[in-house]
């Protein structure tokens, strides 16, 4: 037997289950809204839940903040995460790794694709400046790197991928309203085998909705989410190129 | 459903694929696998993705699970094992690996559930077939999400298309994308195509052929973006291009245009899973006279209709069905669960 590690949400107090949370309902603010928002919240299984703010958004709709507290836990040592792991390396471990194991410079393109603007995440992940204090994969030497900024429709990424002949894709996603990102993250691993390039690339995506198992799921071969930095990505790309010897 | 039994038998491997999530691809799969296993053939499965699993990734919404009848042989990654009910004995090990481990063929000892994870990339659903086929009669394929990649027919010899309500609850929403989608797999075989231009696509590469058939590959490295300098090797004589890769609203649309000028283009793609083009693009095309056909048809056997929707609302299954099939002749059009 595994030893149990039970968890709950915590407020003031460890175990008191406290949470705060906050939607819209389809109804004008008043007596009636502030009940239906609280029967909802019971139903979610919250126990002293109490309206801590209503207010009107517009016409037919208010909005809320609830507390209560959740009943129940979650057993950390019942969970299993799939991450997109392996060991990092570090800068000069990853260059010292490509020059070793592949004798080239490899090529990275990346893009935020379909109609996302937020280029925050591919930034930090490609340009040279970095994140979190590390270089990004421009800086490094037995990288070279292209960042094909926003809004970059997926014909257009894989036709660079092509023409730089890509390596490694990497592609951010960031605006997820009604999946949108979904559709269009299929779409370009679509176009890759429609192009016959699939087998031949690493195809990575990154955002802030983006774990691994979706990604895997969508068909990449790993997914990134908040946080993750230029080298994890780095390391991750060189060793799925060693290990699938797409590096001749 | 007895009908489109009676067709699948006729292949070797069959893709189930999808026009989204939750349009009843593994549903129609465990109708296929039951039928098929009922009239006594031994019945291989893999899935593209992963199928059987209690709850969807995306939505957390609860997911049929994958029923094995007794004898089926099945390619999923190790990791899979074991998480149903059905007993599974491990035959071989294949060379691929998917993020949950080494695919490997077992067979089913005890009949039951089980979650399906086989290969992602087309290239190794190929070498998965290819090692289902040494051990059973009939492959297949639980298609991903809206994937359709893996019924090329490069990949396997025949398709269904699984669509639902999960795309609208507008009737006729659904109707306009299953038929668009439908359509684009049953793309006709072109006549015009020579042998040599048949080899050029097969191998991924694009080109131009003219009336009198000869064929020149062309330069670019793809068309997928439309590149203009493409509009220097399409005149009245060179009228016929072969797309290697992917038909897109970019390349559609710089056709359209150069279809004004060159009357009787045709564009030949490999086969339907290469276009990209939407609707609205794809009308432009027909509406310049541009006429696209396949090096490869495909062979669609039916499509699959899945009335119920993502939040449990339904629509008419079988007014979705007639409305479809109407629209659609001579494809088979079935609710498995009706």
């Amino acid at each position: 037997m595994t030893e149990t590690k039970r968890i709950k949400a915590y407020g003031d107090a460890l175990d008191d289950g406290a949470v705060q949370l906050s939607f819209t309902l389809p109804v004008d603010a008043g007596p009636l809204a502030r009940a239906a928002a609280l029967n909802l919240a019971v139903q979610m299984g919250l126990e002293h839940a109490e309206i801590a703010y209503m207010t009107p958004v517009s016409q037919g709709f208010s909005f809320f903040v609830v507390y209560g507290r959740c009943r129940h836990s979650v057993d950390l040592s019942r969970l299993q995460v799939a991450e997109a792991g392996l060991e990092e390396m570090d800068f000069f471990e990853i260059n010292d790794y490509i020059k070793e194991h592949i004798g080239r410079k490899i090529n990275v393109v990346a893009a935020c694709t379909g109609t996302d603007a937020h280029t925050v995440g591919i930034d930090a992940i490609i340009n040279m400046k970095g994140y979190k204090g590390e270089y990004g994969l421009e800086r490094y030497p037995w990288i070279n790197a292209w960042n094909m900024g926003s809004q970059v429709p997926n014909a257009a990424l894989v036709a660079e991928a092509v023409r730089r002949k890509a390596d490694a894709i990497l592609v951010s996603q960031v605006v997820t309203q009604r999946d949108i990102h979904i559709p269009n993250l299929t779409e370009l691993v679509e176009m890759l085998e429609a192009e016959g390039i699939r087998h031949k690339v690493v195809l990575v995506a990154g955002g802030p909705r983006i774990s691994h198992q979706l990604a895997v799921e969508l068909g990449y071969d790993a997914g990134f989410g908040p946080g993750t930095t230029p080298r994890q990505v780095a390391s991750f790309i060189v060793r799925e190129m060693v290990q699938r010897k797409l590096g001749n | 459903m007895k009908e489109l039994l009676d067709r699948a038998v006729q292949y070797k491997s069959i893709a189930v694929v999808g026009l989204a999530k939750n349009t009843g691809k593994t549903v129609t799969v465990n109708c296929l696998l039951d039928g098929l296993s009922n009239r006594g053939l031994t019945v291989g499965l893999t899935s593209t993705g992963r199928d059987g699993e209690k709850a969807d990734v995306l939505t957390d919404l609860p997911k049929p699970p994958v029923v094995l009848p007794r004898g089926a042989v099945v390619a999923t990654a190790g990791g899979c094992l074991g998480q149903g009910t059905a007993r599974l004995e491990i035959l071989a090990s294949l060379d691929i690996s998917n993020p949950l481990g080494e695919i490997v063929l077992a067979r089913v000892r005890e009949p039951g559930t089980a979650e399906i994870s086989g290969p992602e990339r087309t290239r190794d659903v190929q070498a998965a077939i290819d090692a289902l086929l040494d051990w059973s009669d009939l492959v297949l394929i639980d298609g991903a999400l809206d994937r359709i990649a893996a019924s090329a027919p490069a990949v396997t010899e025949a398709a269904i298309l699984a669509t639902g309500a999960v795309l609208s609850y507008d009737l006729e929403r659904v109707v306009e994308s299953t038929v668009f989608s439908a359509r684009k797999l049953l793309l006709p075989a072109s006549v015009r195509l020579t042998p040599q231009g048949a080899g050029l696509l097969a191998a991924g590469r694009s080109g131009v052929q003219s009336r009198d058939g000869t064929v020149k590959p062309l330069p670019m490295a793809t068309l997928i973006d439309g590149p203009v300098e493409l509009l220097d090797y399409l005149d009245a004589q060179w009228s016929c291009l072969l797309v290697g890769g992917a038909l897109t609203n970019e390349l559609a649309r710089l056709l359209a245009a150069a279809a004004q000028r060159i009357p009787g283009l045709e564009v030949v793609v490999r086969d339907g899973t290469r276009i990209f083009a939407d609707i609205r693009q794809w009308q432009e095309l027909e509406r310049n006279g541009v006429s696209v056909t396949a090096a490869a048809p495909i062979n669609l056997l039916g499509v699959s209709v899945n009335p119920v929707g993502k939040h449990g609302r339904r629509i008419p299954g079988a007014a979705l069905v007639e409305a479809i099939a109407k629209m659609l002749p001579g494809v088979l059009v079935v609710d498995p669960l009706a």
